[in-house]
């Protein structure tokens, strides 16, 4: 069971001769399962006011850093600058400890010759001794010499390098010499082999584990994303790897209304819908935004073409409004938080949960628990009322009846489009598809 | 009150069948369930000085480690967590998960809002950082570290999260607190 939410990204844009009468229309898209997504995976566009699906998102790298050591390094690296390196042997993969020793001469003790680094595996023990470094330089760039020194792949991208560096001058002294016919002709550089005559014999003396050096660590990004449309920035991280928060974010879970369908407490079924039977479905709809909404529910009279059965939805209400949060209560305890979650979610499962359910308005429970279907629609003068409605949220119930479609096609999810149009108290105004996902089992 | 359960002043629920040592040395915020057959062990530095030849632990004096607890965690059924006198202290923060049959053994820290699945194993000094969600099955070796908003795969790989997977996260953890299930 889910909800899904539609991103207008893929809908093609209209020829201005191909309809007069355009408005109105329902997407084409709207039938693209591809276009409706979870709504974690959507961010919400403020100065475009629309929702952005990962298509309709970019991202760039904010920085760079080591997943180990989660210190940060400049964008031009790949690993890690400091002392984080990984065991090379097969299947370990753990973290090597790195110490040192410094050699002094044999002869007068206090002659400082060089230091030796020494790398330790602490899971399968592994080590590794450097040779003496006289220069001062960092465990990484001599981890770095080595492996350039010591690996056929690496020494041959060294020469592939190399060779590509001098293809680059060849080809701009070339055409310096063009014009300058008075200069001498440049020497064009010859590629190296193919096969170099070593690879060979080092790549069976690479399975070797006395020719294995320590694995430097690759880095990790963390990445800025924004609008495609008006390049505004939505997520920003913030600057510390090791904290989830963000210095800026528009996720949709945070602004736009959660659509949850739930059965009435006492219908047993195992899902949502029976055939040839009419059965109620309570949609709730959770308020995220820090203001209240005004929400129209409307939906499409043909719902043949999205599902391979003959369905007929039947929302009485379709206008309501829904509170909010307050800004300034604490939602951090439980019993805080149990208010906002709608009845017709609320289990026995916990203590808070079972309190939260007996301080529901009687009213409330008996409306969520009809004795008939059609017991669940409330009304006042004729108009059509939620059933249930708390601090952030609001309940209104449909009926749905399934017919089997053409050839006994057994299909055990029926889908259903919503459009939603959402205003808020703020004068912020949003409308967006929405699918229902009803399963025939589960619920 | 179902008498299965033991509730404590700040309304933490722990389930009879469960096992719990040491626990003067752990502290737990609030409104956290230990469910059925979990474990949690901290080992007591004197109780293993006792064991030691006639107390004497040869000019060494054990540091006693402690196991701190942030608020609305669960410990599904069957996971164990333990701490021994190798490991100075381990923090868990708040809103986390640990799956059933999962096993801590002297973790270093593991951040607020991290979910870990069924049957995983994190090893001696792992750090696990906020908002992160670590697959079923993944065994995390010693040392390793998972930076924040980061999904474990049971291979170790990384997969980067969107920053909305820090309320979502948060709600997973209250929802299966409150209804026993995700709710949404």
């Amino acid at each position: 069971m889910a909800t899904r939410y539609f991103c207008s990204c893929r809908e093609p844009h209209l020829h201005p001769k191909a309809s007069t009468n355009w408005q109105g229309l329902i997407p084409d898209s709207v039938r693209d399962d591809l276009t409706f997504h979870k709504l974690e995976e959507l961010h919400y566009c403020p100065t475009c006011h629309q929702l952005r699906c990962p298509l309709c998102t970019e991202t760039e790298i904010a920085y760079k850093y080591c997943p180990h050591c989660l210190r940060q390094m400049p964008k031009k690296s790949t690993y890690c600058e400091k002392s984080c390196f990984r065991c090379p042997v097969e299947n370990c993969g753990g973290y090597m400890n790195v110490s040192s020793e410094s050699v002094r001469s044999e002869d007068d003790v206090k002659q400082f010759l060089g230091k030796r680094f020494l790398f330790t595996c602490h899971i399968c023990h592994w080590t590794y001794t450097t040779k003496l470094i006289t220069a001062p330089q960092s465990v990484a760039s001599i981890v770095h010499s080595i492996c350039v020194d010591g690996r056929t792949a690496s020494s041959r991208f060294a020469h592939l390098k190399n060779y590509c560096r001098d293809k680059i001058r060849y080809e701009k002294q070339l055409g310096h010499y063009g014009k300058h016919k008075q200069l001498e002709s440049p020497q064009k550089p010859r590629p190296p082999s193919i096969i170099p005559d070593e690879a060979m014999s080092d790549s069976s003396s690479f399975q070797n584990s006395s020719s294995l050096v320590p694995l430097t660590q690759p880095l990790c990004c963390r990445y800025k994303t924004r609008c495609k449309s008006c390049r505004n920035p939505l997520d920003v991280p913030s600057d510390k790897p090791f904290s989830g928060k963000c210095t800026q974010t528009a996720c949709a879970i945070d602004c736009i209304p959660r659509i949850v369908p739930s059965r009435p407490s006492n219908v047993h079924a195992e899902g949502f819908w029976v055939y040839g039977r009419t059965v109620t479905v309570l949609i709730n709809v959770l308020n995220s935004y820090r203001n209240p909404i005004n929400v129209t529910i409307s939906t499409i009279s043909d719902l043949d073409s999205f599902n391979t059965n003959k369905v007929h939805f039947h929302l009485p209400c379709r206008e309501f409004k829904v509170g909010c949060i307050d800004e300034n209560s604490n939602m951090k305890h439980l019993s805080d938080y149990v208010r906002t979650i709608p009845t017709s979610l609320l289990t026995n499962f916990s203590y808070v949960s079972r309190v939260e359910l007996t301080n529901r308005p009687l009213e409330s429970l008996e409306a969520l628990t009809p004795e008939e279907t059609g017991d669940v629609f409330r009304s006042k003068n004729g108009v059509a009322r939620p059933v249930d409605s708390g601090v952030s949220w609001c309940t209104v119930a449909a009926e749905v009846t399934v017919e089997r479609g053409a050839g006994n096609s057994e299909d055990g999810v029926v889908y259903i489009p919503l459009f939603m149009a959402v205003e808020s108290d703020d004068g912020q105004r949003i409308s967006y598809w929405v699918k229902l996902e009803l399963p025939k089992r589960g619920r | 009150m179902n008498s299965e359960w033991l509730e404590t002043a700040s309304h933490n629920r722990i389930h009879k069948s469960c096992m719990v040592q040491g626990s003067s040395f752990i502290a737990i915020q609030g409104d956290t369930i230990i469910d059925r057959n979990c474990t949690v062990i901290v080992e007591d530095a004197e109780d293993e000085d006792a064991k030691t030849t006639n107390g004497e632990t040869g000019g060494r004096i054990r540091r006693q480690p402690e196991l701190k607890v942030g608020k609305q965690c669960f410990f599904k059924e069957g996971c164990s967590v333990n701490l021994s006198l190798n490991s100075p202290e381990m923090v868990i923060g708040s809103w986390c998960i640990i799956g059933n049959n999962s096993v801590l053994r002297d973790c270093a820290a593991i951040g607020s809002r991290v979910i870990i699945g069924k049957d995983c194993r994190i090893d001696a000094d792992c750090t696990i950082c906020d908002c992160c969600i670590i697959e079923d099955g993944a065994h995390l070796p010693s040392q390793f570290v998972v930076p924040s908003l980061t999904k474990v795969s049971k291979n170790l790989e990384f997969t980067s999260l969107d920053p909305c997977y820090r309320r979502l996260n948060e709600e997973t953890v209250k929802n299966e607190l409150l209804l026993g299930k995700m709710a949404w």
